[in-house]
């Protein structure tokens, strides 16, 4: 047993100082090659089964591993939703800025906090945070950067009802493009309970295109004059060619809103509710199929070319999305 | 085949079966010291010199695959089958639990010798908690593979006076 140890105790000083090299380090390295065909071999074999016996024997630790990846997996997606959200919210404030940088009304912008399902008819209602307090009183206009919204129902201190375009109970006056040999008409556009709404009333002989701009008229109490509504998808003739009816598709995803203007602003109120956009002007060449039903001329393939120039965007009279004017002038 | 030779082809087959077959066959992360188990039960059924022979060789051929300095396992596993071979002559009787609990016992007291021995020799590996972490399970892993060890040994040695019947 002396001799053993002894012999260790040298081994493993040699080993320490002088690594695997001479002698030693042959004896290894013969020690592999002869034991590392064997090795080769059982790993071929043994490598399916040994997966299976990690899986046996660390299964505790692998269904840990498991729920840590669930977790974090659901952490990173919870992560990524709240940075797409942000984003958003982010585009939605900015566009939410640019609307009071051209309004001339006083305005309140709130955040939408919730929607309900209006007298139970399933059209949403929403509901936004600020109320009389910030100056909000019954049926004030409430719009999105890009279009009208509804008019507000209920007031409290600090929240608000929304009724949303959508409700068949909201109307509001509009007005179509004026155009050459077809004055500006104006009718009333209806919620419908559905994602568009209906213009009745429009005069009997309307030149109507798709994608002509709508936006409200003067003679509405509810809104002021000239805020974009959404555009025509199509048109027809009432019977007895008493007039036309219009379904226009608003601007407004109200699935996507996240804050609304809430314009402080009653029928009645003097003076322009947008600033005068930059005057620019925009050459378009149009080129249209017309058909005349009864009167009324609707649709058309609507060929349109823009020359380098501004887009009014947003409201202030004239809406971009599809006009056929010849010259317009502004946005 | 004598004796000698017998035990050597073991030691053989073990040392290749441990580097070869039990890497795949890890418990908790941890392989079996089959070389302790077949100096336990050489020392247990043949005497301190034997399993410190028997320990001596199965140690130093494991070290040859192993990055920790040689001699390393070979002094473990001969300080280990020389004490079982000493502890052995004091026993009366040979419980059927006696080879899983040699097994766990010799498992723990080699692993510790190891990390010892290893930490005076300068391997930093061994070092912390998780050494110890590692040779209780090693030591377990030994407890449950020591009956049939102990038993393959016994018939490799064939019938002998000194042969307990551990089972």
């Amino acid at each position: 047993m002396v001799v053993i140890v002894l012999t260790c105790l040298t081994l493993i000083t040699l080993d320490s100082r002088n690594g695997r090299s001479g002698a030693i380090g042959s004896l290894g390295g013969i020690a592999h090659r002869i034991v590392s065909p064997v090795q080769n071999a059982v790993d071929d074999v043994a490598s399916p089964v040994s997966d299976w016996w990690d899986g046996v024997s660390d299964s505790g630790n692998l269904k840990k591993k498991n729920r840590d990846l669930e977790q974090q997996i659901a952490a990173l997606k919870g992560q990524q939703s709240e940075a797409a959200q942000a984003i958003k919210e982010n585009s939605d404030l900015k566009a939410s800025l640019g609307l009071q940088n051209r309004l001339l009304v006083k305005n309140v912008t709130a955040s939408i906090v919730g929607t309900t399902d209006g007298d139970g008819n399933f059209v949403p209602t929403l509901t936004i945070d600020k109320g009389s307090a910030a100056g909000i009183a019954l049926d004030m206009p409430v719009i999105a950067p890009n279009g009208i919204v509804g008019k507000i129902i209920e007031v409290s201190k600090n929240g608000a009802e929304v009724q949303v375009f959508t409700d068949t109970a909201f109307s509001v006056g509009v007005q179509t493009p004026a155009r050459v040999g077809s004055p500006s008409t104006t009718g009333i556009a209806n919620g419908t309970a559905g994602s568009n709404l209906l213009v009745t009333g429009l005069a009997a002989g309307s030149k109507l295109h798709a994608g002509d701009a709508i936006v409200t008229s003067a003679l509405s109490t509810l809104f002021p004059a000239g805020i974009s509504v959404g555009t025509i998808v199509n048109a027809s003739n009432q019977p007895g060619n008493t007039g036309v009816n219009a379904t226009i598709k608003p601007y407004v995803d109200l699935g996507a809103l996240q804050h609304v203007t809430v314009l402080l602003w009653t029928a009645g109120t003097p003076g322009p509710v947008f600033k005068a956009p930059p005057t620019t002007t925009t050459t378009t060449t149009t080129s249209t199929t017309t058909t005349t039903i009864f009167g009324a001329t609707i649709f058309g393939a609507t060929t349109t070319t823009t020359a380098p120039g501004t887009n009014g965007g947003t409201n202030g009279g004239t809406n971009g999305g599809g006009s056929t004017s010849t010259t317009v002038s502004g946005g | 085949m004598t004796r000698a030779a017998r035990l050597a082809v073991l030691v053989v087959v073990v040392v290749v079966t441990q580097v070869s077959v039990f890497p795949h066959l890890r418990l908790f992360g941890v392989v079996p010291d089959l070389g302790l188990l077949v100096a336990l039960a050489v020392g247990y059924h043949e005497g301190p010199e034997a399993g410190a022979i028997v320990g001596f060789a199965a140690g130093f051929g494991f070290d040859l695959f192993l990055a920790t300095p040689l001699g390393l396992d070979a002094l473990t596993y001969a300080i280990v089958g020389y004490g079982i071979g000493v502890f052995e002559s004091g026993l009366f009787r040979s419980p059927a639990w006696l080879p899983s609990f040699l097994g766990a016992a010799g498992g723990l007291v080699g692993g510790l010798l190891f990390i010892g021995i290893g930490v005076l020799a300068g391997v930093d590996a061994v070092k912390g908690s998780h050494g110890v972490v590692v040779i209780s399970y090693a030591a377990l892993y030994d407890a449950i593979l020591a009956p049939f060890v102990f038993s393959l040994v016994r018939r490799v040695l064939g019938s002998d006076d000194r042969v307990r019947d551990a089972w």
